[in-house]
C-alpha cells in the first residue's frame, strides 16, 4: 500500500532577523491512507511546523534547506501555486486551535460554509452538513455570525468546512485547546466518527498523550525538530522505546498515586540553530551516553515501531516494571 | 479552632451588564461557603463559567460579594475594605502578559514592595535576588526583560513577585494551564515545596483535575457558580463522590468514559432541581425536582442525591 | 544603555523599510531648514523691495521674488519654520493632555469613560475649519487661534486611540497583579498603562503632526493664522495663488515642501506603526 503522506528528512529554518531557528531537523514520518496518527510535542518539538509543512502553510520567513515532504507521491514543495490551492482544497482539511481565528468574523456562517462545499453546493447542502456536525437549530446558525457562536459550536463549524469536500488527510491542530473538558470529548468523538465516514487519515497534534491514546491508532513523538518515536499507540505508551516518551510520560500529573512525587524532566527544551550535533536530548536523559553527545542518532526498527535513539534497547527494557497501562 | 485565612459566607456574586434601559443580570456565584486553614492549599476545579475565577477574585478583594461575606483572617475584606497590603497575592495564567513587557524582571518582581515602601532599593535588590533564588532562577535573570525568558521561567518569575513580601494566601488562577507538561511539573513541585517551606495558604484555580489534585490538601469542584463536591485530595486519588467530580477524572481515566459521561454543554443549566440534571448520566426525577444541598458523606461533601451509588460505581 | 538598544532598532527597521527612511530623511531635512534657516545668510524674509517686484528665479533670488520685491526663499524657509513648529507645538501639548485623558478614561471606565467618550465624538465632528473660523472671529486670528484649532482637532484622536490600546493593557494580567500588591490607580497608570501605549501615542503624534501641518496651512491660506509678514507655508501658498497666472514660481515651492512635509510625516507615521504591529510576515506562497 502506498503511503499517503511521506515526510522524508524534512528540514525546515525560521530566519528572523534576531537570528536563524531550525524548527525541523531532519523529520521522518510516514502514513496510511485511512489511519489516525497522533503527534504529540511540545512547544519547540517543531510538532506545528510539521503539521503546517504538510499543507505548506509555512510562514513567509520559512525556509526549506532539506528533505521533502509528499503527499500521494508528489512534493508540497514542488507544487506551483494553483497545485497546492487544489491540494488544500481538494485533499487536505485542516482543523485549528482557535475556531474564532478560523472563521471570518464579517461573514455569515452558511456563506462561509458554502465556500468550503464549492460551486455545486445547493442551499440544503448547508444545513446538511452543519446537521451532520451535531449542531441544532441550523438555520439559527446558519444566518448567525461567529462572534454569536459559542466555542463549541464554532468549532464544530470549522470542522464541518474541513471534511466538506471529503479529504483524504485530516490534520487538527489542538482542535480542542480552547474548548471545556466536558465538550473536549464530544468534539474529538465528532472528527473520528467523520474520519471513519469518509475514510479519510487523521493527524492529532496534542501535547496530551491520554488523548491521543484514546484517539489514535498510531502516535509520533516529536523533540528537537524529529520524530524520535513512531508506532502503534497502545505499544509506545505501554512501553516507551525512546528516553523522551519515557520521561513525558512519567512526568505530567495523573497517573501517580496520592502522596507520590512527580519527576518532571531536568534542563529545557533545546532552540537549534542549526543541525544538532549529537541527540538533542541527550542533555536531558538519564541514559545518555558519550556515544549520543557525539553523534546524531538514526531511525531504527525497535520492537516493533521506529526509534531514534542509541539506547532504545535499554530504554524498552526497563520499561517491563511499571505500568503506563490505562488503569 | 484557629481563625482561617479565608473564610467566604453563602457568598454571590451578580454582574449586571448592558445599557442603563436594558440590565442584564449574570449570577457568577449563587452561593458558595467555604474556608480555607492557614497553611492549606485548597484546589478549585470547574470549567468556564462554573465562577471559579470569579471566587478567587472575591477572596482578594477585587470584588464586593452581592450577598454574603467574605473574611480574611477574621476581617471582612472587598473593593473598599481592601486587606493589608502584602499579604495576599495572585500567579495567574498567561506566562505572556503575566509581568509589564517594559519593565525588567528585577522591577517587577520589586513591585508589591516598592508599594509597601518600607525599603530602600539596595534592601529591595537583595530581597528580589533571594526571590529569584526561591523559584531556581540565578540572580542575572534579575536585569532581563519578559521577552528574553520562556514561559516557564515567566511564570517563575511571577512566583517570585508572589511571594516577595512573604505572603500569607496566595491565589494561583489557571497558573501552570498554558505551560507544557514537563514544565508544568516543575512548577507544581515548586509550588508545593514553596509551600511547606513558607506555609502560605492558597487558592489553586484550573480546570485540570490531575494538576490540582496534585498540588492540593483538599479540594473543591464548582458548576454553575455553586459547590458540587468538597473533600480531601485523598479523596479525588480514589473515587469522588459526585458524578461531574468523576466525569471530569474521564480524562484520566478510561474506565469512567462511559458510565460518567456528560451530555450537552455548559450552557444547558437546569434553573430548577440540581443545575447538571440536564447534562448527568445519573439524573432520575428527583434531580430535577429537588435541589441537591452540600452534605457530609464519608471524607467530604458533595451535592448529589445518588451520591452513595456513585461512590460505590 | 536603553538609548543605544533603541537607536540600533530604529536603524534596523529604517533599513528593512525604504519608505520610512525616505519619510525620515525628508523629516530631519525640513527640521534642519527650519531650525537652521534664520541663520543662513539666504536672506531676510521680510526685507521689503531686495529686488524688483514679482521677478523670476535668477542667481541671486533662487526662488523670485513676490508683490512687494520680497526675496521668497527666505520666506518659503521661515515659513517651513513656522509651519512646522507651530504644528508641532500645538500637537505635543494635545498629546500630553490627550493621552492623560486616555488613560483616565480607561482606567476608571464607567462614567468618566462615558463622559469621555460622548465628548470625543463631538469634537470628532466638528470640522477643523469651521471650529477654526469660530476661534478667530471670537479671540482674532493669529497664532494662539491655530494651536486651538489643531488641538481641538487632534485631541480627540489621541484620547480614542490611547484609551482604546489602554483599555486592552489594563486587562492584561500584570496590571491584576499590581492591583492585588496593593497599588495605586496613579500608579498603575504610570508605570504599567503608559509605557505600554507609548507606541501607539507616537504613532499617532505623527499623524496629528500631519494634520496639524494642513491646518495650520489651511487656516493661513484663509488669512486667519500666521499674518503678515511673517510667512507660513500656507500664507504663502495663498500670496502665490493670487499670482499664478502671472508669476507662477511662487506658488510651486511651498507647495510642494508641504506636500513633501506632510507625506514624510505619514510615511514616518506608517513605519512606526508596521515596525510595532506583530502581524508581520505571514503569506500564503
Amino acid at each position: 500500500m502506498t503511503a499517503l503522506l511521506v515526510a522524508e528528512d524534512l528540514t525546515i529554518d525560521y530566519i528572523t532577523p534576531r537570528g536563524t531557528v531550525r524548527a525541523l531537523d531532519g523529520a521522518t514520518l510516514t502514513l496510511e491512507p485511512g489511519t489516525s496518527l497522533g503527534l504529540v510535542g511540545e512547544s519547540g518539538s517543531g510538532k506545528t511546523t510539521l503539521g503546517m509543512a504538510i499543507g505548506r502553510l509555512l510562514p513567509s520567513y520559512a525556509r526549506r534547506v532539506g528533505g521533502d515532504l509528499s503527499i500521494d507521491g508528489r512534493s508540497v514543495f514542488a507544487l506551483d501555486n494553483d497545485g497546492i490551492t487544489t491540494l488544500r482544497r481538494d485533499r487536505l482539511g485542516f482543523v485549528f486551535q482557535s475556531p474564532m481565528a478560523a472563521l471570518d468574523p464579517t461573514m455569515r456562517i452558511g456563506r462561509q460554509v458554502s465556500f468550503s462545499l464549492g460551486d455545486r453546493a445547493r442551499g440544503d447542502d448547508v444545513f446538511t452538513l452543519l446537521r451532520k456536525v451535531g449542531l441544532a437549530d441550523v438555520e439559527h446558525v446558519a444566518r448567525a455570525y461567529p462572534h454569536e457562536l459559542s466555542g463549541g459550536m464554532a468549532q464544530r463549524v470549522v470542522i464541518g468546512m474541513a471534511i466538506a469536500r471529503r479529504p483524504s488527510l485530516i490534520v487538527a491542530d489542538e482542535p480542542t485547546a480552547s474548548l471545556d473538558a466536558s465538550i473536549r470529548d464530544q468534539i474529538l468523538d465528532l472528527l473520528m466518527a467523520l474520519k471513519e465516514e469518509a475514510g479519510a487519515a487523521f493527524i492529532l497534534l496534542s501535547h496530551e498523550m491520554s488523548v491521543v491514546a484514546r484517539y489514535c491508532d498510531m502516535i509520533a513523538v516529536m523533540y528537537g525538530g524529529r520524530v524520535v518515536e513512531h508506532g502503534p499507540s497502545a505499544d509506545v505508551l505501554n512501553q516507551p522505546t525512546h528516553p523522551y516518551t519515557r520521561a513525558l510520560l512519567e512526568a505530567a500529573p495523573g497517573k501517580e498515586r496520592a502522596g507520590q512525587r512527580l519527576s518532571p524532566i531536568p534542563g529545557v527544551p533545546p532552540v537549534l540553530s542549526g543541525p544538532s550535533t549529537g541527540c538533542s536530548f541527550a542533555p536531558r536523559c538519564r541514559w545518555a551516553e558519550d556515544l549520543c553527545h557525539r553523534t546524531r542518532p538514526m531511525a531504527r526498527d525497535v520492537a516493533g515501531r521506529i526509534t531514534v535513539c542509541h539506547r532504545a534497547e535499554a530504554v524498552a527494557e526497563a520499561c517491563d516494571d511499571n505500568a503506563f497501562a490505562e488503569n | 479552632m484557629t481563625t482561617p485565612i479565608i473564610d467566604a459566607r453563602d457568598v454571590a456574586v451578580d454582574y449586571t451588564s448592558g445599557p442603563p434601559w436594558d440590565q442584564r443580570v449574570t449570577n457568577a456565584i449563587k452561593t458558595v461557603t467555604i474556608s480555607i486553614a492557614p497553611g492549606e492549599t485548597l484546589g478549585l476545579i470547574g470549567e468556564s463559567g462554573s465562577g471559579k475565577t470569579t471566587l478567587g477574585r472575591l477572596f482578594l478583594g477585587l470584588l464586593a460579594p452581592s450577598a454574603g461575606s467574605v473574611q480574611f483572617d477574621g476581617e471582612p475584606i472587598g473593593p473598599r475594605r481592601k486587606p493589608p497590603r502584602g499579604q495576599l497575592s495572585i500567579v495567574l495564567q498567561q506566562p505572556e502578559w503575566a509581568l509589564n513587557p517594559r519593565l525588567r524582571v528585577a522591577t517587577s518582581v520589586a513591585e508589591p514592595l516598592s508599594i509597601l515602601g518600607r525599603m530602600s532599593a539596595a534592601e529591595r535588590l537583595a530581597e528580589v535576588r533571594r526571590s529569584l533564588e526561591l523559584v531556581g532562577l540565578d540572580a542575572s535573570f534579575a536585569a532581563r526583560y519578559p521577552h528574553e525568558l520562556s514561559g516557564g521561567q515567566r511564570q517563575r518569575v511571577s512566583i517570585a513577585r508572589a511571594l516577595i513580601t512573604e505572603p500569607r494566601f496566595i491565589v494561583f488562577d489557571e497558573a501552570v494551564s498554558a505551560l507544557d507538561v514537563s514544565v508544568q511539573t516543575q512548577v507544581l513541585n515548586l509550588i508545593k515545596d514553596l509551600q511547606s517551606e513558607h506555609n502560605f495558604a492558597a487558592l489553586f484555580i484550573s480546570h485540570d483535575l490531575a494538576a490540582t489534585r496534585y498540588v492540593s490538601h483538599r479540594m473543591a469542584v464548582m458548576y454553575a457558580g455553586e459547590l458540587m463536591e468538597v473533600g480531601p485530595a485523598d479523596l479525588f486519588y480514589a473515587k469522588p463522590q459526585h458524578p461531574y467530580s468523576r466525569a471530569l477524572s474521564v480524562s484520566i481515566s478510561l474506565k469512567d468514559a462511559d458510565v460518567f459521561k456528560l451530555k450537552g454543554t455548559v450552557a444547558d443549566v437546569s434553573p430548577v432541581g440540581c443545575p447538571l440534571n440536564l447534562r448527568c448520566p445519573w439524573s432520575i426525577d428527583r434531580c430535577r425536582a429537588d435541589k441537591p444541598v452540600l452534605r457530609g458523606l464519608g471524607e467530604g461533601l458533595t451535592a448529589c442525591h445518588r451520591a452513595e451509588e456513585v461512590a460505590a460505581a | 544603555m536603553v538609548g543605544r538598544r533603541f537607536f540600533a532598532a530604529a536603524l534596523r527597521t529604517l533599513h528593512g523599510d525604504p519608505l520610512m527612511a525616505l519619510g525620515a530623511v525628508l523629516l530631519i531635512m525640513f527640521l534642519l531648514a527650519g531650525a537652521l534657516g534664520p541663520l543662513l545668510p539666504i536672506g531676510d524674509p521680510t526685507a521689503i523691495g531686495v529686488g524688483p517686484r514679482l521677478s523670476p528665479p535668477s542667481q541671486a533670488l533662487p526662488l523670485g521674488t513676490d508683490e512687494l520685491g520680497r526675496s521668497n526663499l527666505p520666506r518659503v524657509v521661515g515659513g517651513i519654520l513656522v509651519t512646522f513648529y507651530l504644528a508641532g507645538f500645538a500637537v505635543l501639548l494635545t498629546a500630553v493632555v490627550g493621552v492623560f485623558i486616555g488613560l483616565l478614561a480607561a482606567y476608571f471606565g464607567g462614567y468618566v469613560d462615558g463622559l469621555v467618550a460622548r465628548l470625543t465624538d463631538v469634537m470628532y465632528a466638528f470640522p477643523a475649519i469651521i471650529l477654526g473660523l469660530l476661534v478667530s472671529s471670537i479671540i482674532g486670528p493669529g497664532t494662539f487661534a491655530v494651536v486651538i484649532v489643531i488641538t481641538a482637532a487632534t485631541l480627540p484622536l489621541f484620547i480614542r486611540v490611547v484609551r482604546s490600546v489602554a483599555l486592552s493593557v489594563a486587562a492584561r494580567e500584570f496590571v491584576t497583579a499590581a492591583e492585588v500588591a496593593g497599588a495605586s490607580p496613579l500608579r498603575i497608570m504610570v508605570v504599567h498603562l503608559l509605557p505600554n501605549v507609548a507606541g501607539a501615542a507616537i504613532v499617532q503624534l505623527t499623524y496629528a503632526l500631519s494634520i496639524g501641518m494642513l491646518i495650520e496651512s489651511a487656516l493661513s491660506f484663509l488669512g486667519l493664522g500666521a499674518q503678515p509678514p511673517h510667512p507660513s507655508l500656507g500664507s504663502l501658498l495663498q500670496q502665490g495663488a493670487t499670482y499664478l497666472t502671472i508669476a507662477p514660481w511662487l506658488v510651486f515651492p511651498p507647495g510642494i515642501i508641504l506636500s513633501l512635509a506632510i507625506l514624510s510625516v505619514n510615511l514616518l507615521g506608517d513605519g512606526i506603526r508596521d515596525a510595532i504591529d506583530p502581524l508581520k510576515g505571514r503569506s500564503l506562497k
